[in-house]
């Protein structure tokens, strides 16, 4: 059974405290999803407010035909999706270079793995945002939603509204683009990744 | 299976808890036991999900929880009162009195306004209404502009349309 299930009936009659328990429940994974999807983004925080902000004002609305987490996951997807249409539309007004590591440099790994001593988590998570954020969209957030995530398969379906079909054809060509890119981290001495 | 066939399914083989089915299972493993490529492949496949599961989790700015829940509080007021949808509901009776109000207004100012006709009868005294109404021509027409009088009647101006 969905334990979110019972929280999303009270925030659906108003209640603020569940949905405040909903958002613990799920800020972090969201806030990870925004900042994975946006390469590291210092706006990822904002995005997962402006997500939870959505969920609010809608949660009325959800029918349950799907898990909270898929719902929430899908709202997300949306505000992940607006955000880059208004930060590329900004850039084009102001034609300022392109932010987006996969255009932006060569080579997304190399700066971050050279200084993976200093704070090894901080930059094994920027590493691999920006590896993901030199996939073409539909693949990033395949892979996004599977491995960072942990969404299966059909879930994944469910947020993006595909075939399960064509998830698997998603993830799979978005991991087969990731490995020479993530293949830095792998053969750092120290990490038993493999 | 030929490899393009087991390449479809090897995504969800490299990941141990999405089981295919076991006959698929069995036939991708048949496949891949035989084929170098495919064997190289799934093995890629796990290492990158491996290193994808293994990125740190995120850790929230000490802010974040106060700072969502002021735009909620917002969101339960400002926002509350913007959302269309509720106005929309609120405004459906009020609405509906305006409509009708209008529909018995319109109703009644056609019962009593003024028909065409009534437009076009004329109203004017008799001076007025002998070079709007009657006898005006070009001739009368100059002739009252130069002297300032209105032809006392179409007879006497003698003009000819």
């Amino acid at each position: 059974m969905d334990v979110d299930q019972e929280l999303v009936a009270a925030a659906a009659r108003g209640s603020r405290e569940a949905f405040d328990d909903l958002i613990r429940r799920h800020q972090v994974s969201i806030v990870s999803l925004a900042r994975a999807l946006t390469g590291g983004s210092a706006d990822a925080e904002d995005i997962a407010q402006e997500v939870f902000l959505r969920a609010w004002r809608s949660i009325g609305g959800f029918r349950g035909d799907s898990t909270f987490r898929t719902w929430l996951h899908r709202v997300a997807i949306n505000v992940i999706h607006s955000h880059h249409g208004r930060v590329s539309r900004l850039r084009r007004f102001f034609q300022l270079a392109p932010s987006d590591p996969a255009e932006a440099a060569d080579d997304p790994i190399e700066s971050a793995a050279d200084s993976i001593d200093v704070e090894a988590d901080v930059v094994l998570r920027d590493a691999i945002d920006k590896a993901l954020a030199s996939l073409p969209e539909e693949l990033r957030i395949a892979v996004t939603l599977r491995d960072v995530q942990g969404l299966d398969y059909r879930e994944i379906a469910g947020v993006l509204d595909v075939p399960i079909g064509t998830v698997e054809s998603r993830i799979f060509r978005g991991r087969q683009r990731l490995k020479p890119l993530l293949e830095p981290l792998r053969a750092r001495p120290g990490r038993s990744l493999s | 299976m030929q490899c393009h066939e087991v390449a479809s399914f090897l995504a969800r083989r490299a990941d141990d808890a999405e089981a295919l089915g076991a006959s698929v299972r069995a036939e991708v493993d048949q496949h891949v036991a035989a084929c170098a490529a495919c064997r190289a492949e799934l093995e890629a496949q796990r290492a990158v999900a491996v290193l994808l599961r293994a990125r740190p989790a995120d850790r929230l700015s000490p802010q974040f929880a106060a700072r969502l829940s002021s735009r909620l509080d917002d969101a339960a007021g400002w926002f509350g009162i913007a959302d269309w949808r509720v106005w929309t509901l609120r405004l459906a009776p009020v609405a509906a009195a305006l409509a009708l109000a209008t529909y018995l207004g319109l109703g009644m100012s056609t019962q009593t306004s003024m028909t065409l006709d009534d437009w076009m009868m004329p109203t004017a005294d008799a001076a007025t209404e002998s070079v709007l109404w009657e006898d005006v021509s070009a001739n009368s027409v100059v002739e009252t502009m130069l002297t300032g009088e209105l032809p006392s009647t179409a007879g006497e101006s003698g003009n000819v349309r």
